[in-house]
């Protein structure tokens, strides 16, 4: 818990450590001790040169034989490379060379099995160990796993390079053995802060490639069509939808400009919003325009337009992405077409029955009514003869028959009125609409007002 | 001033059928009817004041579809406002064509 918390603190994201066991017989005598400090400046040297001449692809490979360099030239049992990640809460293997006959390291140590010496290294201490019992008594969680790990004597050394991993080369003898000079603890440091910034480059490296290779694989696989163009509109690269979409082949349309395929009305539309783009007053585009395939045939696209700026001060590239919208048109032409259509049949239906409405009222008015109006009269006539003739009761029978022909007149003009309204037609909407009202009220319980400009005149019950 | 005979015909086809319907579904004892002309338009509104409906659950019939059409046949405008216990408006907009909208006369 200690150790979580001075990590927290610290702010270190990773750890290095490089464990040296050393083989069970004793070490070099210290008489021998300048040599080894000069052989192993030269392995330093050597590993630092490789480093710098190889590519991304070699350094593991390197790593790991520099290590097995130091392993060899120390006697010891085994070299291992520890890395800690941000927030975890262990310590991960990355690299690992052993001597023969050595058992290997584990592949992940919890920070909880060793708090005192990540304590320390956190501090940027260098922990020496000739033997266990140089553990202080609050390290017995250390000691009891060096020693089941069959560690004798150990140094954990912390790299110190600045890097955001940071570090921990350690010594340790399953046998007890004599102090290490300062000179090779400090070297120890300057080859665990190679091999920190070997890792560091390494996983850069890998990073940029992951995103490179995901890059690549959106670019190739995308349903829709991408390019990158200049500032002049050349197509640097294209991807395979919009070879496609255009009916193009890439070769062909590397070189071309935009214009080329472009509709020359859209075309023009768009330079003010390119211009807009490149002068920085926005960030980006959207439009929709027509282009031309290889063979002449029209697309409809809705276009996204970005720019791609990098560091290094070139001029930026027109990100563009093309999306075919032609069906998407063609269906909004279609349905548009068929909604005038639809439109035009309902105007000329309405007109159709105005018209029919007109015919059948006039006829009703004109001749059924007229008829009918002669058929009273005359019923009116024969009704005075008989009452003059002494029928009486046949007199008032007439009489009754003109009164219901007149209430069919009376209807019938209503519905001719209703059909085609002779006032609207002579005095204008004011007076058929009050002669509308005046009809309703007087059929109807319901009170009609008529409101007109500037107040409520005509008011009906 | 006095409309255009195609546009009083709207308007007056618009007046039967939204009065035909108060009589058939609103339960209303007051009707207002109200006709204006400003600033180059002409509106009709029928106004009751009967049981109204929910706007947003009934099916629209021939009449109604009726009027939207003979609206949108003179580019003019159709609007339906109702609300349950309060009753119904529609209302009628039409575009007065420029030359008749300098005089205020009799509709």
């Amino acid at each position: 818990m200690r150790t979580e918390v001075l990590l927290g603190c610290l702010g270190i994201e990773s750890l290095v450590i490089l464990f040296l066991l050393f083989s069970s017989h004793r070490g070099r005598s210290a008489n021998n001790t300048l040599e080894t400090c000069y052989a192993l400046s030269k392995i330093i040297a050597k590993f630092s040169e490789s480093i710098a001449a190889s590519n991304f692809d070699q350094l593991d490979a390197i790593v790991e034989s520099g290590m097995r360099d130091v392993l060899e030239l120390v006697g010891a049992g085994r070299l291992c490379w520890y890395l800690k990640q941000d927030g975890s809460s262990s310590l991960e293997r990355i690299y690992s060379v052993l001597a023969a006959g050595s058992s290997p390291s584990p592949s992940t140590v919890s920070v909880e099995a060793i708090p005192y010496s990540l304590e320390c290294l956190m501090k940027g201490e260098i922990l020496t160990l000739q033997s266990l019992d140089d553990l202080p008594p609050e390290a017995e969680r250390d000691r009891e796993f060096y020693r089941q790990e069959l560690i004798g004597r150990l140094i954990l050394i912390p790299s110190n390079c600045g890097t955001a991993s940071k570090g921990v080369l350690g010594i340790v003898s399953a046998a007890q053995g004599a102090n290490w000079p300062e000179g090779f603890m400090s070297q120890l440091t300057v080859f665990s802060n190679l091999i920190v910034t070997t890792f560091e480059r390494k996983h850069a490296e890998q990073l940029r490639r992951d995103s490179e290779r995901r890059f690549r694989c959106l670019f190739q696989e995308a349903p829709i069509g991408i390019a990158l163009e200049d500032t002049d509109g050349r197509l640097l690269f294209v991807n395979p939808a919009l070879c496609t979409m255009l009916g193009y082949a890439e070769e062909e349309l590397l070189g071309m400009s935009c214009a080329q395929f472009s509709n020359v009305e859209d075309h023009n539309n768009e330079l003010p919003r390119l211009e807009q783009l490149l002068n920085g007053s926005i960030e980006g585009y959207r439009m929709e325009k027509r282009f031309f395939r290889k063979d002449a045939t029209g697309i409809w696209g809705r276009v996204d337009i970005s720019l791609l700026q990098d560091q290094s001060g070139d001029p930026p590239l027109v990100l563009a992405m093309l999306q075919d919208i032609t069906c998407h048109k063609t269906a909004v032409g279609e349905l548009r077409e068929t909604k005038l259509r639809l439109e035009k049949l309902a105007h000329r239906l309405i007109q159709v029955q105005d018209d029919e409405r007109s015919r059948i009222s006039r006829e009703l008015h004109d001749d059924i009514g007229q008829r009918l109006s002669l058929f009273g009269i005359e019923l009116d006539l024969l009704g005075r003869s008989l009452t003059k003739l002494g029928y009486d009761r046949k007199g008032e029978q007439a009489a009754l028959l003109h009164s219901q022909v007149n209430e069919i007149i009376s209807d019938l003009h209503d519905l001719s009125h209703a059909l085609h309204s002779t006032k609207l037609q002579h005095l204008g909407l004011r007076a058929a609409l009050r002669d509308l009202c005046n009809r309703i009220s007087q059929r109807h319980r319901v009170a009609m007002e008529l409101c007109e400009e500037g107040g409520c005149g005509s008011h009906q019950k | 001033m006095r409309l255009p005979s195609e546009m009083s015909l709207c308007f007056y086809r618009v007046a039967q059928e939204a009065l035909n319907n108060v009589l058939r579904h609103s339960e209303a004892e007051q009707v207002f009817v109200t006709l204006s002309v400003s600033n180059g338009i002409a509106q009709l509104s029928i106004k009751d004041t009967g049981i109204g409906f929910d706007t947003s659950t009934f099916s629209q019939g021939i009449g109604l579809l009726s009027m939207r059409e003979r609206l949108r046949m003179m580019g003019g405008e159709f609007e339906l406002e109702s609300t349950p216990g309060k009753g119904t408006q529609v209302t009628a907009r039409l575009h007065v064509p420029v030359e008749g909208a300098a005089s205020q006369g009799r509709a």
